[in-house]
């Protein structure tokens, strides 16, 4: 993979060229400040936007020129990166050389008529689509609901912290929806495509002079780039004692979330040991939460670890009989007190290190993962990967052990079933 | 081995029956990053009665015991997991059970011989206790409870029963509580004997490997080479070509009414006789008829009918089951508009023709994911018996008259109607 970033005033275009895939992808990042209201006007927007253009009036209209396009993939994303908003449009469509060459300009036009040229009419969104858009977003709203695991974690997160980003899930918000009109949501279109950072990313096999051109002449922004800084949250408070909150459910089995805290950590615990520890508690099926509760104690059919650097956190999920919540949450803490003392196989880093490896070396099989590599790399917020993957294979049983006293098991929810 | 190139792509496809029967496919990727191999097994949930191997009478065993001897056969001894290794040479391993099929799978960066070695080696090593049978009922049964809180699945489970009477997809996937607590090693070492042998299974690599390496590995397996094939003898049901049940409303912990609507039909009456072929029409007609660009789609959002809704069907024994899901708090409306469309279904030569051009750019764009590829021709091999390895030019022979006799030949007057209203009712707020 060759990769080049070239910077203009107003964004900067990353080339990552491959002949890896078939497909050519384009996408743009807009980039802003985390701000709790924003995650619904963002998804009303992008939902908005795909909806509804002056070229492809209705999604009927979009899906069609899809089609003509060799089945080309458009799609628009929001996700919170710590203390930012990120929101990610693009287009997927297969090289010219399996289609026709026409195929290059026109699935790029088309991308740029969804920016820029959406429905509007008197200074506002086109009413019968806004309408469709909002009862989507209002039934996304209230469908967390019926996924008692979704449900469960978003729960834990707004027991965590009262003011810090995470405490918001990235569904929409029902009193932002109910707010939210056709005129209200044009003039947030207005200000958004003119205050965004924006980062714009080709990855594919393509002529570079010629998408760069193609680029600079179909995207122009008037914008100004802005410095992405203090990505990471930080915790307002680290609990000495867990938190514990048990809402009753109908749902017949028993969701655990367990939220821990990292902090303090040092530059290379942040970048690597930190990986390798929550593999070791709870990655995979070879982990410690599934050896002591799964297979000795059979309470569970899975206990997993998921680790989010930029958030800080440790998330630890399972479904469990209530009769077995307080011999789970015992043998957690057990289990992190394992990690401390060091009563784990040493030679079982290696494994951690090579399963490491082998994610990196899987998500590079998928283009929007190159793409948000480069980002998080772009950002300083992770080294290069040939880096990534020599510096993990330095991480020791110490460091592992010493790394536990850096993570606090601060908040237990549970929604609890039968 | 013979090789076979991809339509419209540079990339080779090897394949070869050993002599033990074993079927073999091999697709080398040096653009994706890792490997990936699978070893299929026709053997799901489907395949509860059968005859034993070396024995002469039909034997009855209980729901879930395809999935339960797929969580057992990861144990090689009573110390050993199969995972050990994986995990110590750089791969991971998972396995699923669906309807017709049991699949062990593996993934990874480094040292493919050895764990494809292992991959053999562990599937083809039966061990089983009761004791350790009994250290899993519980560990189900927490699986089971998760499902049982979808209630995407809960409908799943409850339309087939609506739909079939002797038929065992009218059976819990994974079984219930009651089915696997009689699960006994006996039993799993029965369907493991009978199952699990080399003409009933598939193997599969593809990604960054080459040729020789899975040749070499297949070459001297020691445990591959004594396996022989034999004989699967499985019971054959009587089913009515009318539903059980047609019409159900259930209460579920949900906020938007959902809705299933079925149709049964018998494959007999189609003169389409290729059931490939049939599947990738009717994949087609779903498309574009209900798909995302069709006019069914835009008129029930706007006429604001449905959340959302998809179309997709399955075959069970001689059966076809057409199957529209919806979220929806105008069910009887939407059936209404179901109705109206498959009564007066009508689809011209370029329709198809942009559709078969859809189709046709997913099959190249999946040659970029060779796991998703080798998982695509491992489960057409399972339904059909066949490599599909030909698919788009398949497609691109697909024609409007074929398409029109089978729109022809669809008939819809048995069928089931599932609904599912919130407990709550303030949960579904207009």
């Amino acid at each position: 993979m060759d990769y080049k970033v070239e910077e203009f005033d107003s964004y900067n275009i990353h080339f990552i060229k491959t002949k890896k895939f078939k497909t050519i992808d384009v996408r743009i990042m807009f980039i802003d400040d985390f701000k709790k209201e924003d995650i619904t006007k963002r998804n009303a927007l992008f939902d908005n936007l795909l909806y509804s253009s002056k070229k492809y009036p209705t999604k009927r209209s979009l899906n069609i020129k899809c089609q003509d396009l060799y089945s080309a993939y458009v799609g628009a994303s929001s996700l919170r990166l710590g203390n930012y908003l990120i929101s990610k449009i693009g287009i997927s469509f297969l090289n010219p050389k399996y289609t026709e060459n026409a195929m290059f300009e026109e699935s790029l036009d088309l991308l740029k008529e969804i920016i820029f040229n959406p429905n509007v009419l008197d200074g506002e969104f086109d009413k019968e689509n806004f309408a469709i858009v909002k009862k989507d977003l209002l039934n996304e709203a209230k469908s967390v609901k019926e996924q008692p695991r979704v449900y469960a974690v978003s729960k834990m997160l707004e027991n965590m912290s009262e003011s810090l980003p995470y405490r918001y899930h990235g569904y929409s918000y029902k009193e932002d929806i109910d707010n939210l009109d056709e005129k209200k949501l044009y003039e947030y279109y207005q200000q958004f495509i003119k205050s965004n950072h924006i980062e714009i990313f080709v990855v594919g096999d393509f002529d570079s002079d010629m998408m760069k051109k193609l680029i600079r002449k179909k995207f122009v922004f008037d914008v100004k780039k802005k410095a992405i800084k203090n990505v990471f949250i930080q915790h307002d408070k680290v609990r000495r004692r867990a938190k514990k909150s048990i809402e009753e459910s109908e749902n017949i089995q028993s969701n655990l979330v367990v939220g821990l805290k990292l902090k303090g950590l040092k530059e290379f615990e942040r970048k690597y040991v930190i990986n390798i520890y929550s593999l070791l508690l709870g990655g995979f099926t070879d982990s410690l939460l599934m050896q002591n509760i799964r297979e000795d104690n059979s309470m569970v059919y899975y206990i997993n670890a998921y680790l989010n650097k930029v958030d800080n956190l440790i998330i630890i999920k399972s479904g469990l009989a209530f009769k077995n919540f307080e011999k789970v949450i015992k043998l957690i803490r057990t289990t992190m007190k394992q990690i401390e003392n060091g009563d784990f196989d040493e030679n079982s880093i290696l494994k951690y290190q090579l399963e490491y490896n082998t994610s990196i070396d899987y998500a590079l099989s998928m283009p929007g993962s190159v793409m948000d590599f480069a980002l998080m790399q772009y950002l300083g917020l992770s080294d290069p990967i040939d880096t990534r993957k020599k510096e993990i294979m330095k991480v020791t049983k110490r460091d592992i052990q010493e790394v536990n006293k850096r993570v606090f098991l601060d908040t237990i929810y549970l929604l609890r079933g039968e | 081995m013979k090789v076979y190139k991809f339509p419209r792509t540079d990339d080779n496809i090897y394949f070869d029956v050993l002599d033990n029967k074993l079927s073999v496919c091999i697709i080398p990727n040096e653009n994706f990053p890792t490997y990936y191999a699978a070893l299929g097994v026709r053997y799901g949930s489907l395949d509860l009665e059968f005859i034993p191997k070396g024995e002469k009478e039909f034997i009855k065993t209980p729901a879930g015991i395809a999935h339960f001897l797929e969580h057992k056969k990861f144990e090689l001894d009573a110390d050993t997991d199969a995972n050990d290794f994986f995990s110590k040479h750089g791969a991971s391993a998972n396995a699923s059970t669906s309807f017709k099929q049991t699949k062990y799978y593996i993934w990874g960066g480094t040292n493919f011989k050895e764990n494809l070695n292992h991959l053999l080696n562990y599937v083809f090593t039966p061990y089983f206790t009761d004791e350790s049978v009994n250290k899993e009922i519980d560990i189900i049964n927490e699986e089971i409870k998760m499902y049982d809180d979808e209630p995407g699945w809960i409908l799943d489970q409850t339309v087939k029963q609506m739909l079939f009477y002797n038929h065992p997809m009218k059976e819990k996937l994974a079984g219930t509580y009651e089915s696997i607590s009689n699960v006994t090693a006996k039993e799993l070492i029965d369907c493991y004997n009978t199952f699990y042998v080399p003409n009933n299974m598939f193997l599969i690599a593809s990604g960054n490997i080459s040729l020789e390496d899975v040749l070499e590995v297949i070459e001297n397996n020691e445990l591959l080479k004594k396996q022989k094939p034999s004989k699967i003898i499985r019971k054959e049901y009587e089913e009515k070509d009318s539903v059980k049940e047609e019409y159900k409303e259930l209460k579920l912990n949900i906020c938007i009414p959902k809705v299933k609507y079925c149709f049964k039909m018998n494959l007999d009456k189609f003169r389409m006789k290729d059931q490939f072929k049939l599947e990738l029409y009717l994949n087609m007609l779903e498309s574009i008829v209900f798909g995302s660009a069709s006019e069914f789609a835009e008129l029930v959002k706007k006429e604001n009918v449905v959340e959302g809704f998809y179309v997709e069907h399955y075959t069970c024994g001689k059966h076809l089951i057409l199957e529209f899901n919806a979220e929806s708090d105008k069910s009887d409306i939407f059936k209404e508009m179901v109705d109206n469309c498959l009564y007066n279904l009508h689809i011209t030569e370029e329709e198809l023709k942009r559709m078969k051009r859809v189709w046709i750019a997913s099959e190249i764009k999946i040659t970029d994911k060779s796991d998703m590829l080798a998982n695509s021709l491992l489960d057409d091999f399972i339904e059909y018996e066949n490599l599909c390895n030909e698919r788009i030019n398949i497609i691109d022979d697909l024609n409007i008259e074929e398409l029109t006799d089978i729109v022809n030949d669809l008939y819809f007057e048995n069928n089931s109607f599932l609904l599912a209203n919130p407990k709550d009712s303030s949960n579904n707020e207009k």
